[in-house]
């Protein structure tokens, strides 16, 4: 299958402490990815280097074909990599339903100009984005807070609005930062049907799960980090019970 | 009844001016301390295009809404860079900078001596010579600010405003810069303040520095966090109170020369308390953190 | 020539009184975590209350001149302290409580400056005060002059800063103040009592600002106002400097006063704060990371 994402040698250090060092991997299309390891070993760092939250020292990121290793984090997000940030970062003072709006890639209304030349285009992409927005509410259940503030949601429906955040566009690769972590039985079941449902269309994520045996079942391929390096990557064929 | 015009007048000015400073404060969650300039810019660029020029009112408004929206952008690249108190610092040395711009730069702005016999406003031939004909433009005026911030609010670009100003990495993380709408609703705000500063040069056609001091700036600053931010009922209750709390204290019979500082020290009294216990404000929906 | 070493003489004296204020600045913005702009409400309230408490005893009873000037300064001491205590428990230890950010903390000490400083008004009017109305005699160097004042102003920003700021330097108070300042959960863990630091620090801090404010007005006049010019060019030195250290902070507020005073000098006394707000806002933009703690992690910003 074809690469999606190839990660080359890649290096980071923060004031001379090596937190990554050549990492190499890759990525197939339509693939789970699970990341874990201890605390602090620079998964999360990872993630910023691969969204371009930060630059790396050395090595190559190669999305889709195409060298972002010198992109910023805007474009790479239009480019089609996503994010889930390990503490949600839902927009506090804004309602769930604006917060799903607001994400939207490609909306007319961001431009001034369009709101004199072309008024139209504004109001029926605002429809279509409203009926969007109200699917995605109502497949994560969260239609009845719709007008809720985003600040007052739980840590879980936080994590579900986020998710719900990036299912407004069409990323082709997700990066989730734990998102099971802090939550009870339920929700986690709640977010892992999303995330099998969203798979099973063909998405293509990386997560990171500190958990391994949960992970190692819904995922085809897992990478340990152990110090900043990769110390095993491991491609599972019979474990699909996600895709399938 | 003059009196009552004269309020009125002040209260419209007031509640543009408060209303151009919550685009800045309440849309995007930049606190800036700068305001009185915008506000001055306006004002000055009006009286000496109408007092040197004599060009017409609405040509001068226009031509004082342009000159503030490019130092706006000067707010804008500050924002891009800083954020919070050195943000709000910035904005302060700013405020400081352009009025000793102002106060010095005689030959443009007659310094302290300031700028008098500016004429009073005429619109297609229709002159608001009186008070209660100027308090009919200021109130027009009003209602159209309030009418645009009424449409604005529910425009898809407001709500990128909003989620700029709640978190700005995760807009970044949703692909869009918040650069962008950080100079956009600079320059809002500095046009909708340079309006206030045209209305308030044409109404009292004698402006000086005096009023465009830091001072000045700080007090704008606390009738948006007074009233509330982030909507637009926040800071007009903001601008009312402001206004009305002289009028209320000469009911209790206080000689002029203490009534100004007594109002100031029940200002700073009611900012303090509301920072502290109702941080969104009189009606405000934006919580200032 | 001379004019040079005039100016930079005057430059000394005046950094020397700027280096008050900005370092009680500098010990409040650390240890209390407030933007302490009401610092300059309480600058000049100190000068109000010396004049009216001595021009009061004056009435009561008929005492030497030295000795009435000294009472009235041992009172104004008390005074300054009480004034800072009540700022502290009243108005900043509630937002230390609430762990409020330092953008809350300006806007209170926004409102605090206005309260301070209108409260000034209400009571003495707003004209200028001078504590010292005779001219005396001055010194001379061939042209240079240094008039009485300035030297009493030398003389007395010295005293000031080794009885105030150097022990806050040196001593075991010093040390627990630092560690409040790095990090107050540390410190309090580490058994450092730390509401009773912060007393400490504010009222260390405006005893500091009010010694620069009497100095001042021993030479000039002073006005409600004056407070926050003053407090906004102890802001820069404080920024610029960028550490806590005394000798930083010292030749920080001579430099930022030799600035001032050659402004004043070859351009004009109005574009003095001008000046020195351009240099305050070049180094924020151009050089943040010095000055602040921003180096967060990415997830944190
Ligand atoms: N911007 C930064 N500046 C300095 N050090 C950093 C920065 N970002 C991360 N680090 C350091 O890099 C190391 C790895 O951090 P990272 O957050 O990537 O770990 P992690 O594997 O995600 O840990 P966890 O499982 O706790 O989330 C840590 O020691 C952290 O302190
Ligand atoms: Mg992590």
């Amino acid at each position: 299958m074809e690469d999606l994402l190839i990660i080359e040698n890649l290096s980071k250090a923060y004031n001379g402490l090596q937190v990554l060092q050549e990492i190499s991997f890759s990525v197939e299309k339509n693939s789970i990815i699970a990341l874990t390891g201890e605390n602090s070993t620079g998964k999360t760092t990872l993630f910023n280097l691969i969204n371009g939250f930060d630059s790396h020292d050395n090595g190559n990121i190669i999305f889709d074909g195409k060298n972002i290793s010198q992109w910023g984090a805007i474009a790479r997000s239009r480019a089609g990599i996503g994010r889930l940030f390990q503490n949600s970062r839902v927009f506090k003072n804004m309602r769930v339903l604006d917060i799903l709006l607001a994400s939207c890639f490609d909306n007319p209304g961001e431009r001034i100009l369009n709101y004199f030349v072309n008024p139209a285009s504004i109001k029926s992409f605002e429809k279509t984005s409203r009926n969007k927005a109200a699917e995605v509410l109502n497949y994560l259940r969260l239609l009845d807070k719709s007008q809720d503030f985003g600040g007052s949601l739980s840590h879980g429906e936080k994590k579900l609005l986020s998710l719900g955040m990036l299912m407004m566009n069409n990323y082709k690769l997700i990066l989730l930062d734990e998102p099971f972590a802090g939550l009870n039985a339920k929700m986690i079941d709640k977010i892992s049907d999303t995330l099998s449902d969203l798979a099973r269309n063909g998405q293509t994520f990386i997560i990171i799960e500190h958990n391994i045996e949960k992970v190692s079942s819904i995922s085809n391929q897992v990478l340990i980090l152990k110090e900043g390096r990769i110390i095993e990557n491991n491609k599972i064929n019979n474990a699909n019970n996600l895709i399938n | 009844m003059n009196y009552f015009l004269h309020i009125v007048i002040l209260l419209e000015i007031y509640i543009i001016l408060a209303l151009s400073l919550n685009m800045k404060v309440g849309f995007t969650g930049l606190l800036s301390i700068a305001q009185a300039i915008f506000y001055g810019i306006g004002a000055y660029v009006t009286a000496i295009f109408m007092v040197e020029l004599g060009s017409p009112f609405l040509l001068a408004i226009v031509i004082s809404i342009v000159v503030s929206v490019f130092f706006s952008l000067f707010i804008a690249f500050i924002a891009s860079r800083l954020r919070d108190l050195y943000f709000a610092l910035a904005t302060m040395a700013f405020q400081i900078i352009l009025y000793a711009i102002i106060y010095n730069w005689t030959s443009l702005t007659n310094g302290p001596y300031g700028i008098a016999g500016i004429p009073q406003p005429e619109i297609l031939g229709v002159a608001f010579d009186n008070l209660s004909s100027f308090a009919l433009l200021g109130f027009v005026f009003m209602v159209l600010t309030i009418l645009f911030l009424l449409w604005f609010q529910k425009t898809p670009f407001s709500r990128l405003l909003e989620s700029t100003r709640d978190d700005e990495l995760a807009v970044i993380a949703m692909g869009k810069n918040p650069k962008y709408y950080k100079r956009f609703s600079v320059c809002i705000s500095g046009a909708l303040a340079a309006i206030a500063g045209s209305l308030y040069a044409t109404y009292v056609t004698y402006i000086d520095p005096s009023s465009f001091t830091i001072d000045e700036s700080i007090l704008i600053m606390s009738i948006v966090i007074i009233g509330g931010t982030g909507n637009i009922w926040g800071p007009v209750s903001g601008a009312l109170f402001y206004i009305l709390l002289p009028e209320v204290l000469k009911f209790i019979d206080i000689p002029d020369s203490i009534a100004a500082s007594l109002r100031m020290i029940i200002y700073g009294f009611v900012l303090i308390l509301i920072i502290r216990i109702k941080p969104d404000g009189f009606f405000g929906k934006y919580v200032f953190k | 020539m001379e004019i040079f070493i005039q100016i930079l003489i005057n430059s000394i004296v005046s950094g020397l009184l700027l280096m008050l204020v900005a370092y009680g600045f500098s010990l409040i913005f650390r240890t209390n975590k407030v933007f302490h702009i009401a610092h300059g409400g309480v600058y000049v309230a100190s000068v109000y209350f010396l004049i009216f408490i001595h021009s009061y005893c004056q009435n009561l009873f008929i005492l030497h001149e030295i000795l009435l000037w000294g009472i009235s300064i041992i009172l104004t001491i008390l005074f300054v302290s009480l004034l800072a205590l009540l700022i502290e428990l009243l108005v900043y230890r509630p937002l230390y409580k609430k762990q409020a950010s330092e953008i809350i903390s300006l806007i209170t000490s926004l409102g605090l400056y206005i309260v301070i400083v209108n409260m000034i008004a209400l009571l003495f009017g707003n004209e200028t005060q001078m504590i010292n109305n005779e001219v005396k005699e001055s010194y001379f160097i061939s042209d240079i002059i240094i008039t009485h004042g300035q030297q009493v102003q030398f003389l007395f920003a010295i005293i000031c800063l080794l009885v105030l700021a150097v022990p806050v330097n040196i001593s075991r108070i010093g040390k627990k103040l630092q560690a409040v300042a790095d990090n107050q959960e540390i410190a309090s863990v580490i058994g450092i009592n730390v509401k009773k630091m912060r007393l400490i620090a504010i009222i260390i801090g405006s005893l500091l600002a009010a010694s620069g404010a009497l100095l001042k007005a021993y030479d000039v006049g002073i006005d409600p106002h004056m407070g926050m010019s003053i407090t906004l060019s102890a802001v820069v030195v404080v920024i610029l400097a960028g550490k806590n250290s005394f000798w930083t902070l010292l030749i920080t507020a001579i430099l930022i006063s030799t600035i001032q005073n050659f402004t004043e000098w070859f351009l004009s006394a109005q574009w003095k704060e001008g000046i020195t707000y351009l240099i305050l806002i070049i180094i924020l933009l151009f050089r943040t990371e010095g000055i602040m703690s921003y180096k967060l992690r990415i997830e944190n910003r």
